[in-house]
């Protein structure tokens, strides 16, 4: 110590001689320490302005970034839905063409003539059509299934892009903020520094005790500020590698693919390993950057996203998502902890909460979402789930009212899909949830009604007029070669009817006085809203009884109308009136008994020196065509009857001729051609001999088909009829 | 009384004067002597704290300059980002142009070559209507971006479509993005400066406190480090 004060007192000696004759050594020294700090707060001057500049460009590399991609990202839709426009061109060519291919038989020569030609330059054109379009090229299109992957398209081309431009832009801006961050910190050392002048100067002017206390106080800040500007100096910089970004890049395009690959809201193989890809390119996403929060959020949404879709696939089971859920909350917890104000990650969060049975976490964190966006209406129906598994049934059902009312209110463009979201998912809950099944059920009534109002312009939840609506009957619809519907028999409540040739319903209503109301009608098969059968239209004015069509596009092109659970509500106004459940069933597929179709053989014949008539047919599609030998009398001709079902197939084929002389051999003769032709070939050979063999007043069965020979007078005639199912 | 006695009370002459000769001027007196050498002092005590003063002057030039390039490479910047907006707006109008007249031309086109091959066929009728349908859409196809095949060049449209958008609009934000990192680089040589002519203070401020050896080397440097620092601000001033 003593040596310390010896060395101290030899500086200070030192300091005095060398200073000049009139000068006050402590002042002297204040003086260099002030100019000492003058050139240290220069410094600090000097680092934050680099930090200023770094934090502009790296601000303006985010600006540029994402100005970039507003004009890469419209333009890719754009493109898109060019491509679809090629697309479609390309898929109406195709029908135009198979069309024309089954009609030309039906036409005249030139007619036939001109359909082909036409045909042939659509064919040309395709392959140039095609090459507009990337959606019609691999890897997006599958010549063998002639399918287009619209998922892949659209995750290469738009969604990953996008991500890949969102993450570089918020890691520029995460950077430019980091920069910023600096720069202030460094004003704030120099005010620290201003305070420390000040001292300094003030002591330089006093003299007694107050100097020493004002110079120590000058230092301290002085050395303090110096201190804190050399600690922002050091401290390192957050930066995000470009394998992070890459993988989350990866990570959302494939959760994207995933999600495009349910159908009916089941999860398959396919969608199951997108699903686990996207998981695992987040997972590289963390690996690589363990503090870029982005990385949680892909894989949290990759996770909950996984763990929903298992949850809410029909069979699925919640088991299995559970550690899933587990993780997916852990991501989010980790990125709220740096992203406090993302109402979409607390949102998601308090999802998985409930999903994974945290009632009080998922009531939480629904709260915070909604603190910070309190118009979703989606999230008020996320807490009253939460709070009515938590058992708080009355703060449920308020959570309920106010969700109808936010969203009548906000119309967020969102709101119809989310309502038709949040109706399935309602439906899933209330058999995952028997003992909430009640509220559940409660609450989807109240979901589907809102869904109504809401697309009449209503306020959800009005008390309708008191109307007595009955249901009378719904229909089955057939559709006739012609394109026109025609009723089968009426469905009974609870039925399974089949698929077979079902192309829609009718449903007939009835009401004692016509109401001036808006009739609605949904359809649900298997709990999924079906889009196609939505029907609002006024009641008929005067009108007691009306009817509505509920066909498809798909089945207007009579495609058969999906197999499932049928649910058919009518609303009138938004409230509930009415309800018809049934089943549809796949028709059990009947062998393939002849080899040929009714229009191919109709054309064979009438190839071979044979005239047919046009086909007639009757109510429920079913044809008749008659063949007869060009240019001789019918005493002497060779006929063929051919009677087709509506979808084209052979239902029975009468073949007859002369039985007597030269005519009767050319009669069997003809009569083997047509067995052999109609006959799959395994047994063609079989058919063929049995005609030509067999005595009149045979019968047998060759295949699938029931083969009987009959003499009329003198003609022998060859029935020919799918053989009975055993 | 001995008229060449000297007064010991006097210094010496530096020179004796020399009898015969022209006659140099009177040697100063004692007390101009002592004048001079105190204005000479006095200029000389002078010089520390007019470079002190300079020094804060040049410091607050350096400051002003600086703030100005800030502001011009902050312009620069804003020109550039508004330049790339601009670009952006108009990708996605030619892109907009692009998708209809790609959509025209495909129905065109097949149109078209219907109606030339129902034509070579014999159906003057169906082609007539074919020939309509083309025309009917013909507006909405610019025939300059159909290549030697009479295949449209989507392509082409597009960098047609950008470089008549870039002639009434500034599309280009690198010209901007140079421009302000050029003053960018200023602003940092200015700061170098600066920091120079602000290590001139201490050194200045020492010499000013000091004699001897210390005092002639902190003046020698500070001035040193002074002059370098504004020779420096100079030569990136404009």
């Amino acid at each position: 110590m003593s040596r310390l004060r010896r060395a101290g007192g030899r500086l200070i000696g030192a300091w005095r001689a060398r200073l000049t004759e009139d000068a006050d050594a402590s002042r002297a020294a204040l003086a260099l320490v002030l100019a000492l700090l003058t050139f240290a707060s220069a410094g600090i001057a000097g680092l934050q302005i680099e930090a200023g500049i770094r934090s502009a460009r790296a601000a303006r590399e985010a600006e540029t970034i994402g100005a970039r991609e507003v004009g890469r990202d419209v333009s890719a839709r754009l493109q898109t839905s060019t491509d679809f426009g090629v697309y479609r061109r390309y898929a109406s060519a195709l029908f135009d063409r198979a069309w024309a291919s089954r009609e030309m038989p039906e036409e005249s020569a030139s007619s036939r003539a001109l359909r082909a030609r036409i045909a042939d330059i659509d064919r040309e054109l395709e392959p140039w059509v095609r090459r507009q379009s990337p959606l019609l090229l691999p890897p997006y299109f599958d010549e063998a299934a002639n399918t287009v992957d619209y998922a892949a398209l659209d995750a290469d081309r738009n969604v990953g892009p996008a991500v890949r431009a969102l993450e570089e832009r918020e890691a520029r801006a995460a950077e430019a903020a980091d920069w910023g961050a600096r720069a202030s910190g460094y004003v704030t050392t120099l005010t620290v520094m201003a305070v420390a002048l000040f001292f300094l100067g003030l002591a330089t002017t006093m003299s007694g005790v107050a100097r020493p206390v004002l110079a120590v106080a000058g230092l301290a800040f002085g050395l303090g500020a110096a201190a804190a500007a050399a600690l922002i100096t050091a401290a390192p910089h957050a930066t995000v590698p470009a394998a992070a970004i890459d993988a989350v890049v990866e990570s959302r395009k494939n959760a994207s693919r995933a999600d495009a690959s349910i159908a009916d809201n089941v999860l398959g193989d396919a969608g199951r390993e997108l699903w686990q890809a996207a998981v695992a390119a987040a997972d590289q996403a963390v690996a690589a950057a363990p503090d870029h929060a982005s990385a949680y959020l892909a894989r949290a949404e990759a996770r909950i996203g996984y763990a929903n879709d298992i949850v809410f696939s029909p069979g699925g089971d919640p088991a299995e998502a559970e550690p899933l859920l587990a993780a997916a909350m852990d991501d989010f917890r980790r990125y709220v902890a740096d992203r406090p104000d993302s109402y979409v990650a607390w949102w998601n969060y308090g999802w998985a909460a409930y999903l994974a049975g945290e009632d009080r976490l998922a009531i939480e964190a629904t709260d915070r979402a909604l603190a910070l966006s309190p118009e979703q209406f989606t999230l008020y129906l996320n807490r009253a789930l939460a709070r009515l598994s938590a058992g708080e049934r009355e703060a449920a059902m308020a959570d309920v009212r106010t969700a109808f009312e936010v969203a009548a209110r906000s119309a967020l463009d969102s709101n119809a899909i989310y309502l038709a979201n949040v109706d399935y998912n309602l439906g899933r809950l209330v058999v995952l949830r028997p003992a909430q099944a009640d509220e559940l059920a409660a609450v989807q009534r109240r979901t589907r009604e809102a869904a109504v109002a809401l697309r009449l312009g209503r306020a959800p939840g009005e008390a309708g007029a008191p109307i007595e609506l009955s249901l009378l009957e719904l229909r089955p619809y057939h559709i006739t070669p012609e394109g026109r519907l025609q009723p089968g028999d009426p469905i009974a409540e609870g039925t399974t009817i089949k698929a077979a040739e079902v192309v829609g319903f009718r449903l007939a209503l009835s009401a004692p006085s016509a109401p001036r109301s808006v009739i609605s009608v949904r359809v649900w098969v298997d709990g999924v809203p079906e889009a196609a059968y939505q029907t609002d239209r006024p009641w008929p004015s005067a009108a007691r009884q009306t009817s509505l069509e509920l066909v498809s596009p798909y089945g207007r092109m009579a495609q058969d109308v999906e197999t499932g659970s049928y649910v058919v509500e009518v609303f009138l106004d938004g409230v509930t009136r009415g309800r018809h459940t049934f089943r549809v069933e796949a028709a059990e597929d009947a062998p393939a008994a002849f080899a040929l179709d009714a229009p191919t053989l109709r054309l064979l014949l009438s190839q071979n020196r044979m005239t047919c008539s046009a086909p007639t047919s009757d109510d429920r599609g079913a044809t008749t065509a008659d063949c007869q030998t060009t240019g001789v009398d019918a005493d002497r001709a060779l006929t063929a009857r051919i009677e087709g079902g509506a979808d084209g197939s052979i239902r029975r084929l009468l073949a007859s001729g002369p039985s007597a002389g030269e005519v009767g051999k050319l009669t069997r003769g003809f009569m083997g051609i047509v067995a052999q032709l109609v006959t799959p070939a395994a047994f063609a050979e079989d058919a063929a001999r049995w005609v030509e063999t067999s005595a009149p007043q045979s019968r047998t069965t060759i295949g699938a088909i029931s083969l009987m020979l009959r003499s009329t007078d003198d003609r022998l005639e060859l029935e020919l009829v799918p053989a009975e199912a055993p | 009384m001995d008229t060449n006695q000297t007064d010991p009370t006097q210094p010496a002459p530096l020179l004796a004067p020399d009898k015969g000769k022209a006659t140099t001027p009177d040697p100063p007196t004692a007390q101009g002597r002592t004048h001079e050498r105190t204005r000479r002092e006095r200029l000389r005590s002078l010089v520390l704290p007019v470079l002190l003063a300079a020094l804060g002057l040049s410091g607050a030039l350096i400051a002003w300059r600086t703030a100005t390039a800030n502001e011009a490479a902050a312009a620069e910047t804003a020109a550039g980002v508004a330049a790339e907006r601009a670009k952006s707006r108009a990708i996605v109008v030619a892109e907009g142009e692009v998708a209809r007249t790609l959509e025209a031309w495909l129905d065109y086109e097949r149109d078209r070559r219907e109606a030339q091959a129902l034509t070579a066929h014999g159906y003057p009728a169906e082609a007539l209507r074919e020939w309509s349908s083309s025309a009917s859409v013909f507006f909405l196809v610019d025939p300059r971006y159909l290549d030697i095949d009479g295949h449209y060049d989507p392509q082409r449209h597009r960098d047609g479509l950008m470089a008549d958008a870039a002639s009434r609009e500034d599309f280009d934000p690198l010209p901007h993005y140079v421009a302000a990192d050029a003053e960018h680089e200023r602003v940092r040589r200015l700061v170098l400066a600066g920091l120079l002519v602000a290590a001139a203070l201490p050194l200045l401020t020492l010499a000013e406190l000091t004699r001897g050896r210390v005092h002639r080397l902190g003046a020698l440097a500070g001035l040193a480090v002074f002059a370098s620092g504004l020779v420096l601000a100079g030569l990136v001033w404009l």
